[in-house]
């Protein structure tokens, strides 16, 4: 079975206090992403590198996740406990390969 | 007794409280022709500072009032030396600011950011609201 690429993004998070998830936006460049793009729930997962906190998330685990490999113009939104919504955070031009290549054809001994 | 209470009341009613102003770090205000208020925006999270005048000495009790779920929240009593309250709106939501005077463990009338005779706008009697939105996140790095 081929095994996807994870594909991982990270941002400072927003410092607002009753933040509880965060959405992620895509859509295909060179259109611009907007609230309206479609938008998967990223969660809030937190890490910390070199001293400093931030939301990271391995696109490849989130349920329901586009699988076509393309260039996208993406966004991230807070998200609070009211379902209120943050201003996008964007970046455009991302290049996004989830696809594995195909599987190599019949393997031959050569017995030299 | 009573000529002093009334003597009081008089300095916390009739203009004890001379203005209510805020410093909203990074807001914007949208001023509405329909409805006499400013409504400064700006991020949970953020710092706000608000500044009133008191003629006389007195503590001072603050609440910040979250108007959409009726949800008051108490500040630290603030001393007579000072003349301003700084905080940060805990959620989402449209917010005033409420201040009294506390004289000798009596309390006065309460101060309210959205009455026009109690707040200022620009040196101008004004009532205002605060609108605190969710700050967006820091920029975001692929790998």
């Amino acid at each position: 079975m081929a095994v996807v690429k994870s594909a991982r993004i990270r941002f400072a998070p927003s410092p607002s206090p009753d933040v509880v998830s965060h959405n992620l936006y895509v859509e295909e460049a060179p259109n611009p992403v907007t609230y309206d793009s479609t938008h998967y729930d990223i969660g809030n997962d937190r890490v910390t590198i070199e001293g400093v906190e931030y939301v990271e998330v391995d696109l490849s685990t989130v349920p329901g996740m586009l699988t076509t490999d393309g260039v996208y113009n993406i966004g991230v939104s807070p998200v609070d406990d009211a379902g209120n919504l943050g201003s996008m955070s964007k970046l455009d031009n991302v290049a996004l390969d989830f696809s594995a290549p195909d599987a190599v054809g019949e393997l031959i001994v050569i017995r030299e | 007794m009573f000529n002093w209470l009334k003597n009081w009341f008089y300095l916390v009613t009739f203009g004890a409280f001379v203005s209510v102003s805020v410093f909203f770090a990074g807001a914007a205000y949208a001023e509405f022709t329909v409805r006499p208020y400013v409504t400064y925006h700006g991020y949970t999270g953020e710092e706000v500072t608000v500044e009133f005048d008191f003629n006389g000495d007195a503590v001072f009790e603050a609440q910040i009032v979250n108007n959409d779920l009726n949800e008051r929240i108490n500040v630290t009593p603030v001393p007579n030396s000072e003349r301003s309250i700084t905080f940060t709106l805990p959620r989402s939501g449209h917010y005033s600011v409420w201040i009294r005077a506390i004289k000798n463990g009596t309390p006065g009338p309460w101060a309210r950011s959205y009455t026009h005779t109690d707040a200022q706008f620009n040196g101008n009697a004004r009532g205002w609201w605060l609108y605190g939105a969710v700050a967006p996140t820091g920029g975001i790095e692929i790998n």
